[in-house]
């Protein structure tokens, strides 16, 4: 009977339902295509790291490094000194040219893996196995002497072999090697590929243990992360995905418990009577779990769906190309747990405060101090990396909801201050009135707000320092990128060409400082190309310009100096590099360390008429590529656009599920309305004034989130644009307080109250206001 | 004395699917200006839908009922939605059983709101004399939730007098009140009615609150239909 009393309850408030299950399915959505899209990017980015080189936890690097060092750090090893070390290989891993293509050459020792291949080869190119063979990536097929023992999955250019054989290619003697990769057994490693799997790129924010190493260790060591860059960069930014994935995770469990407080505001008189009749509470709340678990199970198919539309949606946005995504087990595990855990949960706790009663405001201020507390030492110490960032802002969050239920209690003991038309008024002040049914909706509400205010204040800070980086940077008219011969040929073209100003040659290469790879670009540094990176004069014979990234990394400042590959470079500036994945140095020609930075890759110049002159030297020179200064500003733009459509579209789904749980909210005061509703119609307030109140409330409850989301979006956005960009990426962004950052999310959040303010669609369903006493 | 309000031969039903409750049947009777009208009756007889009607709340099925407020005559079955709440804005004053007030006003805004729309803002210093008058003066800035309630019934007396309406419509206002302050409310009520020439339709269980009023119209329990079909029955009409 109770079974039936709850299904014919459903049936008689199908707009609330429906809302409850878009709302629901809606986060379960953002959840869905946050996964599949950051799964598929980070198994490319496991692409990055040539599978040679996989599997290593740590790189062991040191000056002159020959295979003596290695064997006697193998005899520590073997002797126990290293108790938690499972491997211990010497690699090589080295940039060559080989038939004119430029070719990484990765040396790994077959027979201490047991003999036994553990490359994957996509396809094998003969039958037999050589241990004098290669493996390939697809690019070097028929340019390479050696027997092909398979092509393998790798970056383009990479070429794997015993260490031997590349020892040979490199021309290197027997006992060289690059450096020592280390696998080491860590502590929770289970849990932590669990979580990976979960939140694909959460193991990027995680805090980086430094294992112990035995007294008397005089190796430079290198995490995985510091040691494949480009791969840690990807993830980096995963990290941030996945964490605003989980945003919209988050105000869909909001918008869950709203649901369930709105649901048992209209059922509790039949609950209460029931219960009179001998029907046990426990009872009871098995009934309401079990149509809560429904919603929850409805929800979770249908945001599955969605969740796959939208991933492959954000995925062309992206990248410009259409995978197929699959639902494997974990994302569908995910999205169900979500979806029904939460309505479980939410469920229960909204039963449990309609028995009990909500605490005391005095236990949330507690509360709220000490997560404040917590917020701060993630916020201040950087050994709590990336997740201690983000885990502040959560905090923050988190903080914000424990606070809003003593902020309304407070505003509506103050509610005699608002003031203005008596309409207006009543309904402004109702925003107030009922602080426990309208606390969450408001959290959600205004974390969405909030969320959109942070990431627009680092986005347009970010855009605004990024812009001024290509202003600065891009001073040529013209980019020019080919083989070294054919840009020489160029050169020499150029050099009686008139209207051209000024011509300008780069080489560049990679070497490792400190263990660390680094990119090395050697140019003629007078005082214009010196300019360019913020540098005043001419870049002396001995100094190096350094990327911030290269400074954070190598911990170096201006005037100090580091030896590379045996030469000295002193520091002579630090110059913003956004976009780049790794250290880059930059120095003058002359300096020794020029030698390194290989053959001309490109050249740039400066033109009276840069576009006729692309013309007409494209048909001169047909093998190398043209880029206008306009072209390449434009592209970079675009790219830094395009880089944020997911946020973009997570923070949207966000402010949507928040304005649902707003209009969820909204339907429960009209069930406290009838108290004042039934005078309002006898003193004949009419249809449009009752329309206008609504309004009024609408943006009542907008404006309350939006005095809260703005301190809170400021804080979020200094956290966006101090903590956690040089803690992901390396580098600092201004925090920029442009008026554009707030206008919009303010006008949407306010909008989408006001919308769930103005909403008639289900106000007299069951449960709703009556005709008047 | 010209009539007030003036019912001809009104009926009401609520249909709930195949079923139908006849409330209201052939009632007819009129108030002239400045008299009162108790109506009585079992709960569900129609005493609170009659009273809705009056005020334009509800619209009615059959028959016809006429309003006449300084010379102008409504003919109530005959309006608009949009005319009958007008009209209630101007001319009628409204008492409930609960719920008189509005919970996100104070004392005084709540008393001051039917002048406010109707933009009489000089009203505001005849809502203090008022309320005075009530012995409310140091209850003005109170929200209704610190208000007993006789207090909240007061305050709802004092707002339907605001206006001086023509018409006081009042819906069982003492039922929820011990006997002391209902006498208090109904005197309020009764005497300042009569005091301003306003005409008042209380719906009551009470006999001491019926009493006080120069007319009384008993209804009956309502007629249950099983199919929507009229069913005739004797007219009803208000006994002296």
């Amino acid at each position: 009977m109770i079974a039936l009393a709850l299904g014919r309850f459903v049936h008689r408030t199908p707009w609330s339902t429906a809302m409850a299950l878009l709302g629901v399915a809606l986060g379960v959505t953002s959840i869905v295509s946050v996964h599949l899209v950051s799964s598929s990017v980070a198994g490319q980015l496991d692409g990055l790291i040539p599978q040679g080189l996989a599997g290593y936890t740590h790189f062991l690097h040191r000056d002159d490094l020959h295979a003596g060092h290695y064997f006697a750090l193998r005899k520590r090893w073997r002797a126990g000194e290293m108790a938690d070390v499972t491997r211990l290989e010497p690699l090589i891993d080295e940039s060559i040219e080989l038939a004119g293509r430029g070719v990484r050459v990765i040396g790994i020792d077959i027979f201490a893996r047991g003999g036994g291949l553990q490359l994957q080869a996509s396809s094998r190119a003969s039958n037999e196995f050589s241990w004098h063979g290669v493996w390939l990536d697809e690019s070097l097929v028929g340019h390479v002497q050696h027997p092909v023992n398979g092509v393998v999955n790798a970056p383009r250019g990479t070429l794997i072999a015993d260490i031997g054989v590349a020892q040979d290619l490199l021309d290197w003697p027997a006992d060289r090697i690059s450096y020592v990769g280390v696998g080491r057994s860590r502590p929770w490693e289970a849990l932590q590929d669990y979580s990976e799997r979960l939140l694909p790129g959460f193991g990027a924010g995680l805090p980086q243990v430094q294992p112990q190493w035995p007294s008397g260790f005089d190796w430079q060591v290198l995490n995985l992360g510091q040691q494949h860059p480009a791969s840690q960069f990807g993830k980096s930014v995963l990290f941030n995905i996945s964490a605003l994935g989980l945003l919209a995770m988050l105000v869909a469990w909001f918008l869950i418990y709203q649901v369930a407080v709105s649901w048992l505001r209209r059922l509790w008189p039949v609950f209460q009577r029931l219960h009179v009749l001998g029907v046990e509470w426990v009872s009871l709340q098995g009934y309401f779990l079990a149509l809560m678990t429904l919603l929850g199970l409805l929800a979770g198919v249908a945001g599955l769906a969605m969740g796959k539309w939208l991933a492959q949606w954000l995925y062309g946005l992206v990248v410009d190309q259409q995978p197929v995504f699959a639902l494997d087990a974990w994302v569908v595990a995910k999205a169900m747990v979500s979806a029904i855990a939460v309505c479980l949960l939410g469920g229960a706790w909204a039963f449990r405060q309609a028995l009990t009663g909500h605490g005391a405001n005095g236990a949330r201020l507690w509360l709220a101090a000490l997560l404040a507390a917590v917020a701060t030492v993630g916020v201040l110490v950087p050994a709590t990396d990336l997740a201690g960032a983000f885990l502040s802002i959560a905090l923050l969050s988190l903080m914000t909801v424990l606070l809003i239920t003593p902020m309304l209690a407070r505003l509506r003991s103050h509610a005699a201050l608002i003031r203005g038309p008596y309409l207006a008024r009543l309904s402004v002040r109702e925003a107030v009135w009922y602080p426990q049914d309208l606390a969450v909706a408001l959290s959600g509400l205004a974390l969405a707000i909030a969320t959109a205010i942070g990431v627009g204040l680092m986005v347009d800070s970010f855009r605004g320092d990024f812009s001024r980086m290509l202003e600065q940077r891009l001073s040529y008219d013209l980019v020019v990128r080919g083989t070294e011969r054919e840009l020489r040929e160029l050169v020499a073209d150029l050099r009686d060409h008139q209207g051209v100003r000024r011509v300008q040659p780069y080489a560049g290469g990679y070497t490792r400082a400190k263990g660390i790879p680094v990119e090395l670009v050697a140019s003629r540094f007078d005082e214009i190309e010196a300019a360019r990176y913020g540098f005043d004069g001419q870049l002396a014979r001995g100094d190096i310009l350094l990327s911030e990234q290269g400074a954070q990394a190598l911990r170096l400042a201006v005037g100090e100096s580091i030896r590379i590959d045996g030469h000295l470079a002193v520091v002579a500036g630090v110059f913003s590099s956004f976009g780049d994945v790794q250290p880059r140095v930059l120095m003058d020609v002359s300096h020794p360390l020029a030698a390194l930075a290989g053959t001309i890759g490109s050249v740039s110049l400066n033109a009276s008429n840069p576009a006729d002159l692309r013309g007409s030297l494209a048909k001169r020179h047909t093998q190398l590529a043209f880029e206008l200064q306009t072209e390449l500003r434009a592209t970079a733009m675009a790219t830094f656009d395009r880089t944020f459509t997911i946020t973009t579209v997570l923070i949207f789904i966000a402010l949507v599920v928040a304005g649902i749980g707003v209009y969820v909210a909204v339907t429960t005061l009209r069930l406290n309305k009838r108290t004042g509703s039934g005078v309002l119609l006898s003193v004949g307030v009419n249809r449009a004034e009752d329309v206008a109140m609504d309004l009024a409330l609408g943006v009542g409850i907008g404006a309350i989130a939006v005095l809260l989301a703005v301190p809170l979006g400021m804080a979020f956005g200094w956290i966006l644009c101090s903590v956690i960009n040089p803690r992901a990426f390396g580098w600092t962004v201004e925090l920029q307080l442009g008026w554009q950052a707030f206008a919009g999310p303010i006008f949407w959040g306010l909008l989408a109250a006001a919308v769930a303010g103005v909403l008639r669609i289900g106000r007299f369903e069951a449960g709703s206001v009556h005709a008047p006493r | 004395m010209p009539n007030v309000v003036q019912v001809k031969d009104l009926g009401k039903r609520y249909v709930d699917g195949d079923r139908s409750i006849e409330v209201l049947r052939g009632l007819s009777f009129d108030l002239s200006a400045g008299s009162s009208l108790a109506i009585t009756g079992p709960s569900g007889s129609g005493k609170s839908t009659l009273l809705n009607i009056l005020a334009g709340i509800l619209p009615s099925d059959s028959g016809e009922v006429w309003l006449q407020f300084a010379g102008e005559e409504f003919a109530l079955h005959l309006a608009r939605e949009r005319e009958r709440t007008r009209m209630r804005r101007t001319h009628i004053g409204y008492v409930y059983q609960f719920f008189n007030l509005v919970p996100t006003l104070t004392v005084y805004e709540n008393v001051c709101l039917p002048a406010r729309l109707n933009k009489r803002r000089d009203l505001d210093s005849v809502a203090r004399e008022l309320l005075a008058g009530f012995g409310m003066a140091d209850r003005l800035d109170a929200f209704p939730e610190r208000l007993s309630g006789g207090e909240q019934q007061r305050v709802a007396v004092a707002r339907a007098l605001l206006m001086q309406p023509p018409l006081i419509l009042a819906d069982e206002p003492t039922g929820n009140l011990d006997a002391a302050n209902s006498a208090h409310v109904a005197s309020l009520l009764f005497d300042s009615a009569e005091r301003m020439g306003i005409s008042v339709v209380i719906a009551t269980h009470s006999e001491d609150v019926a009493g006080r009023a120069d007319k009384r119209l008993q209804l009956d329990s309502p007629e249950r239909v099983d199919s929507p079909e009229r069913v005739d029955s004797p007219e009803r009409t208000p006994m002296p």
